[in-house]
């Protein structure tokens, strides 16, 4: 399982970094999304600040929407999902795989989304490493979810409307738990002990197992 | 009696006892003494809401019946699609209901407490769930990809709810589970709340095995239509 | 002679795509060292039933047995053992020959160094391994997927009209290491519009029509 998930993965960030397609269309769309909200809190820009955790969090999922549809665009391309399955690949490993591999990605656009909300916004950020714990183990719950449902939409004719109807109710709770995670630490007031942390790390671990144990249902015709 | 004369009595049995909870409910029971008329709408509204997690309880069995390798069979399938639709339209009755109820009592139509929430929340995700299902088209991969994604839902409820309480609340604790039917709720108020339940419950058996009848039914129409074209294509030779 | 081992046997099958049936109640048959061609017009059910082979594509009816195991079962086993190509390449527009190719045999469990073998059997080398798949012509992706299928070295090899796009050259190739895989005792399926151009070196033939593959 672990063999295949990394040659998945290897074999993703390697096309990424060929077509550069997270550099060159999400980065600018993350960058884009920060200048719009600025023009809707056009009033009170003090407000940023107070919002930046929400502004954070909605920002990290439409670009995860955009990062997953790419990943799996990129399968469906000439087939090479038929592929995947012919060369009798671990479907647990294709999963973990792919989380990886957009995980991976979806950490440098949060690097700079988070450059963003520090430059742009004004805010002031204390607990670094408190802040970047709780963001990937949020974007890990994203993606456990994200990429079981993209691969069941990826080959339908409504792939780009359906991703998002059925990821973001499902993720509303990594929405809420991000935002109050990053709220508190902002306010310098919790730690690792937060239990907004403790929900975020449960919904990652739940649908980590979820989605290893029944990808092979997903993936198969 | 055959099947379907069975369902049919049990149909109008359930709108029967609907229509005895409306009776008890607007006429026999008295207004609050607090909320007046108002109160009215609790022999509704939690019945309405419970079906709506009935519903749902069964789209989860039935989906992890289908998964489960010595179970699978399309009828679990059918079946998780039919109480999910049934499901949805409480669902959206709930927070009418819970609308109306709300606009007098708290000032506004709609307010982000943690019960509103997460059902608007529960009606989304299950309105995916149908799109998904609409969207894929070979009937294999429709029953496990809609199954997965029932699973999905199903873990999701809990995690949602807890993460909405923790959100904020200002929703009134549950009175009736709690209590040794009790001091604020009595005689015949118990009792129609009782029949709401009931009746409500009635309805979504009656509606979900009509629709799953249905469901049946388009299916071996599908079927009949599939041995048709394949003897045709067979006898074309 | 001991009796050739049967390496192929379809029963009676029908496959529906979207409720119509690709194929209808169609039997089939390969048996060990043979190339075996399959014809027929558009339509008639030819990529149906390689896919049906490979085990990526389910059915509804019938019985088939690849390898002597049942495809009611799981279907993962059989495809260890059976190279596929298809009108699609199955390769990364994004990522060179090189890059796929060691793709591919990492996913295999294949040595880099046969996978290269075969590519440069198939004319595939120097510059060439550089270029990304997407900046080739549709006959040279077409040979880098010939190569990566045969580099498996599979018992059973389905190709779905590998001439397509195929200059003369890359058939020459084509027809040159499908003898050979004949000699080491391994079957080719071939399903062509071009019969002429296997016909040469097909041991048996069959004709598709309406979903049914009849023998020749």
């Amino acid at each position: 399982m672990f063999k295949a998930a990394k040659v998945i993965a290897v074999k993703d960030l390697r096309i990424e970094l060929r077509s550069k397609v997270v550099l060159n269309q999400i980065l600018p769309f993350v960058a884009v999304v920060l200048i719009i909200f600025a023009f809707a809190f056009n009033k009170y820009p003090a407000l940023l600040v107070t919002v930046a955790p929400g502004l954070y969090w909605v920002t990290a999922l439409f670009s995860s929407l955009l990062a997953l549809q790419r990943s799996f665009s990129l399968e469906s391309e000439n087939n090479a999902k038929d592929a995947l399955i012919l060369y009798g690949l671990d479907p647990a490993g294709i999963y973990i795989g792919k989380v990886i591999a957009v995980l991976v990605e979806m950490v440098l656009l949060e690097v700079f989304l988070t450059l963003g909300i520090v430059f742009l916004y004004s805010t002031h950020l204390h607990e670094l490493a408190d802040l970047a714990f709780s963001s990937i183990v949020g974007t890990l719950g994203i993606l456990a979810v994200g990429v079981t449902f993209s691969a069941m939409t990826s080959a339908s004719k409504a792939k780009e409307t359906i991703l998002p109807l059925l990821l973001l109710p499902v993720v509303a709770p990594v929405l809420l738990s991000g935002t109050k995670a990053w709220e508190n630490e902002i306010a310098g007031k919790a730690g690792l002990g937060d239990p907004w942390v403790g929900l975020l790390i449960l919904f990652a671990a739940a649908f980590l197992a979820l989605g290893t144990l029944t990808f092979g249902s997903v993936l198969e015709e | 009696m055959n099947r379907r004369r069975w369902v049919a009595v049990f149909g109008a049995f359930a709108l029967t006892t609907v229509a005895i909870t409306y009776v008890m409910g607007l006429w026999v029971t008295p207004p609050d003494v607090f909320q007046g008329n108002l109160v009215r709408l609790i022999y509704v509204h939690p019945a309405v809401a419970w079906v709506a997690y009935l519903a749902y309880g069964v789209t989860s069995l039935s989906s992890i019946a289908y998964l489960w390798k010595k179970t699978r069979n399309y009828k679990w399938d059918l079946l998780a699609a039919s109480s999910t639709e049934v499901g949805v339209v409480f669902t959206a009755l709930t927070l009418i209901t819970g609308s109306i109820w709300g606009r007098p009592t708290w000032g506004v139509w709609w307010t982000w407490d943690a019960r509103l929430t997460t059902t608007a929340l529960l009606l989304v995700l299950y309105l995916g769930y149908l799109a998904l299902r609409r969207v894929t088209e070979d009937r294999e991969q429709r029953a496990k990809r809609g199954a997965v994604a029932a699973l999905i839902a199903f873990i999701d409820v809990p995690i949602v709810h807890q993460s909405v309480v923790w959100w904020k609340t200002l929703h009134q604790s549950a009175t009736v589970f709690n209590a040794d039917l009790n001091p604020k709720i009595h005689g015949e108020m118990a009792w129609t709340l009782l029949l709401g339940f009931l009746s409500f419950t009635a309805v979504y058996l009656w509606m979900v095995i009509k629709r799953y009848e249905i469901a049946k039914a388009e299916m071996a129409a599908e079927e009949q239509g599939i041995e048709e074209a394949i003897r045709e294509r067979v006898g074309s030779l | 002679m001991a009796p050739r081992r049967q390496v192929v046997k379809i029963e009676q099958v029908t496959v529906l795509l979207g409720g119509f049936p690709a194929l209808a109640r169609c039997d089939f048959d390969v048996f060990e060292a043979e190339i075996v061609l399959i014809a027929g017009s558009n339509g008639s059910g030819k990529t149906t039933l390689l896919k049906l082979c490979a085990g990526i594509c389910g059915f509804r009816e019938g019985s088939v047995r690849v390898f002597g195991v049942d495809m009611k079962g799981s279907r993962a086993d059989v495809r260890k053992f059976v190279g596929y190509v298809g009108h699609a390449t199955l390769l990364y527009n994004d990522l060179t020959v090189r890059e796929n190719l060691k793709f591919i045999a990492s996913c295999l469990d294949i040595p880099f160094e046969r996978a290269f073998e075969y590519a440069s059997e198939f004319g595939l080398s120097g510059k060439m391994l550089d270029q990304l798949v997407g900046t080739l012509s549709a006959g040279q992706r077409k040979r880098v997927s010939l190569a990566a299928a045969f580099s498996r070295e599979c018992e059973l090899l389905l190709l779905d009209e590998p001439h397509a796009s195929l200059d003369h050259e890359g058939k020459e190739f084509l027809e040159q290491v499908s003898i050979r895989f004949r000699e080491l005792g391994r079957s080719v399926v071939v399903a062509s519009h071009e019969f002429e151009r296997m016909e040469s070196i097909a041991d048996r033939r069959y004709q598709m029509d309406s979903g049914r593959a009849l023998k020749l």
